[in-house]
């Protein structure tokens, strides 16, 4: 999988209406819509998104989500979103990924997740199975050759 | 002027459209839940609903981090703790949690750093005196609590790179 596309850059999405809030811009919440929309294509890559679930009773779960939001994005605007790992181990995936408004490739909002792999009956963290780990390990090796976007692993705060 | 310290004031219930294929509630709407929540306390200081109607001013997140630690159910209820633990001429720094009811256990932790934003240019604007003072009060009141050890945290797998 050494050509597995770097950053991952299949996600296309629309600015949907019920999404607009009294702002008239997309809610905060709904850029976490679309990102896990993102997350769900880059998972079927490495088979871990719905059939797997539904096959398996596995699933990721988010234990972390960080957003910086950047633009507004309005209703019906189109965006595309990139995908990185930065980091795998026995049961989590840290992943990385940026949102950018089509028609001028902005960037809107970065985000970052760290998701567990969890067993649906037990509702326990287990570790990934074969062959998604190593499916997981290859798509990191293959985005560790270029640097993580500068963003990831920052604190929410004030700097002065 | 006696703030609620924390701000504890919103309760929510898990909706139907809130839940994903796993059965609980998506990741997306405790971000849902939170931003309600602060709906409430923005009202409270001043900077809410009102504050956005007779004004051109608002406030947008900049920043939001979500731990998210326990399920939760369609119809279950959660209550939200807020406080606040940064101010500045722009910008609100606070912090949330979110119980369960049926067994007050937390089901997410949230940070979030606000800006103040003057609607009309959509430009991060500093608060005007009466808002501040308001805000400076609420921040004064909850500076008597701790700053929850959570905080202030970033997102990493130790050992990675």
């Amino acid at each position: 999988m050494s050509d597995f596309p770097t950053p991952y850059d299949r996600f296309e999405g629309v600015v949907k209406p019920e999404w607009i809030d009294p702002n008239g811009h997309m809610n905060l919440a709904y850029y976490l819509v679309m990102f896990d929309h993102a997350l769900d294509l880059i998972s079927a890559e490495w088979d871990l998104d719905w059939a797997y679930t539904k096959r398996e009773n596995c699933s990721p779960f988010a234990a972390e989500t960080h957003t910086l939001y950047e633009q507004e994005l309005l209703e019906g605007e189109r965006v595309r979103i990139h995908s990185w790992v930065i980091a795998v181990d026995a049961k989590r995936l840290h992943i990385a990924q940026e949102m950018y408004r089509a028609h001028d490739m902005r960037r809107a909002c970065c985000w970052e997740a760290m998701m567990l792999h969890v067993d649906l009956g037990s509702r326990k963290v287990v570790p990934w199975p074969e062959p998604q780990r190593s499916r997981l390990d290859a798509t990191a090796a293959a985005h560790a050759r270029v640097a993580p976007p500068d963003w990831v692993g920052r604190k929410v705060g004030m700097r002065r | 002027m006696s703030f609620l310290t924390p701000f504890v004031r919103y309760e929510a219930e898990v909706l139907p459209a809130w839940i994903d294929s796993n059965n609980h509630m998506n990741m997306a709407y405790y971000m849902v839940i939170f931003d309600l929540a602060t709906d409430v306390m923005w009202e409270e200081m001043g900077i809410g609903a009102t504050y956005k109607r007779t004004t051109t001013n608002g406030t947008f997140t900049a920043r939001a981090h979500i731990s998210y630690e326990n399920e939760m159910l369609l119809g279950e209820r959660g209550r939200v703790s807020s406080q606040i633990i940064g101010l500045d001429s722009k910008r609100l720094h606070t912090v949330h949690e979110l119980f369960r009811l049926h067994d007050g256990k937390r089901a997410a932790t949230f940070e979030m750093l606000s800006l103040h934003v003057d609607l009309s240019i959509r430009r991060v604007a500093p608060w005007p005196e009466e808002q501040l003072r308001s805000l400076q009060s609420a921040a004064a009141a909850h500076a008597a609590l701790p700053v929850p050890d959570w905080a202030g945290r970033p997102i990493a797998i130790p050992g990675a790179r």
